[in-house]
């Protein structure tokens, strides 16, 4: 094995920018990629001016739920610089939360807690408005009923148990916990496993498209050994072609495993992804079956460049067969292409046994054809 | 001792070979010659065990070359006419490339030596900056690294120019005389058939070749 390698290393010498430069593609490309989607998404936004002019939990706590709205995005601001932006149209609307806002929900008050602004090109005003009127309805309620506990406790002889701000900070932190919105519901005590999305924004899923293209390009090796006339000098060989192929295949398994640790790693700290367990076995099917791929439509080809385009139309496809441009219902019908399609493998969330199984029997059949013409 | 016996090969219904028999001992230099698409070629691959012969037999130092292939394989040294080196390569990178695949394992000063032999000195170069002398040169001392017995070469000094064929065509004499070694040659220069080989082997009987092998003081056999 350590031969191999050796030769393998004077291959990787001497073109070691575009293997480096391929083994990191993915990477880079998913974290840009995430990247610029983040940016254009914050500016679809709605730019929203909000002026605290006091710092309570309550005052903040509206800052915090806007901030929540997929559709507008929140800037804190002074109250002159609030309105020159708005003004200038920078902003599209402005509110104010007025100094002692707590206070007066405290009492009980629901008006004139808040000043709003809007310039005649405002278009999001309303609805802002509307979703700051439910923010303080809500914490109107939350003190009234607060008070009405106080009032029971004063009324049952435990007066000085809570304080109305124990009551509210605790309603916040039951609401947060329920969080009765995305809360998954079962039915007959069977578990409804809740696993990470494969939307088409999902980083793992851009960088198994980019790995799955860039492994296919990397494998143009098997090409370059075979159609050179070096291909002739096999026979008289320690190794036979076959088993020289096996060999560089473990080695290049290896050599994408370590990539694909570090990938863990940097979408780790770049990107915010869990280090979950079941990604590494979703990473290990994906790339034993995606190099024995490559491996097996390389040994088919004879000219690098045709290689190339079928490689690309080949991930193209399983791009689109991979669940995140077709409805599932069209997929469904076609199940035993996904154990073929090793970016609908990926997507699995386990190690892939039927898929892994399928690609071995191909690799086996081209490897016996090889051994019994070479014998 | 090389040993064919009797061998035909024929490719569905064309015989390319018919009842070729020959037996090479330790230090013969035998040269193939014939016109084009006379078989040449398909009996060097025969002997370097390529193909497979439709009828006959051929044995390397006793050894069946249906039983003990891997064993035999070991034994050959084949020249490809095909020059199959990495042009990307020095030439000291081939030599070590092909020495991590090879039987045997060599040292630097082992593998620079067989080089040198054949007035290869060009160690660093690479490759693609190399004449198409020293490119043959390298191409047959990697078919030589593993110290086989019996060196099969094909067309091996063509297109080069007079001085790399002399110092080609001594190494293999040097190969042959002093070291025991089987070579058997495929070339249509004559002159060099002449002074390099103790025998010729001429396949397809093209009147053309007969004639003219008529005129040379050697052992002659024709098929």
């Amino acid at each position: 094995m350590k031969h191999i390698f050796i030769t393998r290393f004077y291959q990787w010498k001497k073109q070691p920018l575009s293997l480096f430069a391929l083994l990191l593609l993915p990477i880079i490309a998913t974290i840009f990629i995430v990247h610029i989607f983040h940016e254009l998404k914050d500016d679809t936004k709605i730019p929203v001016g909000i002026v605290l002019e006091e710092d309570t939990s309550f005052a903040t706590s509206i800052v915090d739920a806007l901030q929540q709205s997929p559709l507008v995005r929140i800037t804190e601001l002074q109250v002159d610089e609030a309105l020159h932006q708005l003004e200038t149209h920078q902003l599209d609307s402005v509110f104010i939360i007025k100094d002692g806002y707590e206070e007066l929900i405290h009492k009980g008050m629901r008006n004139q807690l808040l000043v709003g602004y809007q310039s005649n090109l405002s278009f999001a005003y309303a609805p802002v408005k509307e979703t700051l009127l439910s923010i303080v309805q809500q914490d109107a309620g939350r003190s009234k009923a607060a008070h009405t506990v106080l009032q029971l406790a004063n009324d049952n002889g435990y007066g000085d148990k809570w304080t109305w701000e124990d009551i509210t900070m605790r309603s916040k932190q039951t609401q947060d916990e329920e969080n009765l919105i995305s809360t998954s519901f079962s039915f007959d005590n069977q578990i409804n496993a809740s696993t990470p999305s494969n939307g088409l924004l999902n980083p793992w899923t851009i960088w198994a498209a980019f790995s799955m293209v860039c492994t296919f390009l990397i494998f143009d090796w098997v090409i370059r050994e075979k159609s050179t006339f070096i291909y002739s000098r096999y026979a008289f060989m320690k190794d036979s072609y076959a088993v020289f192929i096996i060999k560089n295949l473990i080695i290049y398994f290896l050599l994408f495993l370590i990539c694909d640790l570090a990938t863990i790693a940097v979408f780790h700290y770049s990107l915010n992804q869990d280090i979950q367990f079941n990604i590494l076995w979703q990473i290990l099917s994906f790339r034993f079956i995606v190099i024995l791929c490559a491996c097996i439509i390389a040994n088919n080809f004879k000219k690098v460049f045709a290689y190339y385009g079928f490689s690309l139309m080949f991930s193209i496809l399983c791009m689109i067969f991979s669940g995140n441009y077709m409805e599932k219902f069209v997929l469904q019908k076609l199940t035993w292409m996904n154990h073929l399609n090793p970016l609908a493998v990926f997507q699995d969330h386990h190690l892939h046994y039927v898929g892994i199984t399928v690609y071995i029997v191909f690799f086996f059949i081209w490897f016996t054809r090889k051994e019994l013409s070479n014998a | 001792m090389l040993k064919v016996s009797q061998i035909t090969k024929r490719y569905r219904k064309k015989t390319v070979l018919e009842n070729i028999d020959f037996t090479l001992q330790s230090g013969d230099i035998v040269g193939l010659v014939g016109e084009n698409g006379a078989g040449k070629s398909t009996l060097l691959k025969i002997l370097a065990t390529l193909e497979k012969p439709t009828v006959g037999t051929v044995t390397l130092h006793d050894k069946s070359y249906i039983k003990d292939r891997r064993e035999i394989r070991k034994q050959i040294g084949f020249v490809p006419q095909d020059i199959a080196i990495w042009e990307e390569f020095t030439v000291a990178e081939n030599m070590r490339y092909f020495e991590k695949l090879s039987w045997k394992n060599k040292t630097d000063t082992q593998l620079q030596k067989i080089c040198t032999d054949m007035n290869l000195f060009e160690w660093n170069t690479p490759v693609k900056v190399l004449s198409g002398g020293m490119k043959r040169k390298l191409n047959m001392a990697i078919s030589f690294i593993h110290d086989p017995s019996l060196l099969l070469l094909d067309e091996p000094t063509v297109g080069i120019d007079l001085k790399s064929k002399k110092e080609i065509n001594q190494y293999l004499l040097h190969q042959a005389k002093h070291l025991g070694k089987m070579i058997i040659y495929t070339s249509h220069d004559m002159d060099e058939i002449v002074h390099l080989c103790d025998r010729v082997i001429c396949i397809g009987k093209d009147p053309f070749y007969v004639e003219l092998l008529k005129e040379i003081k050697k052992e002659i056999i024709v098929f």
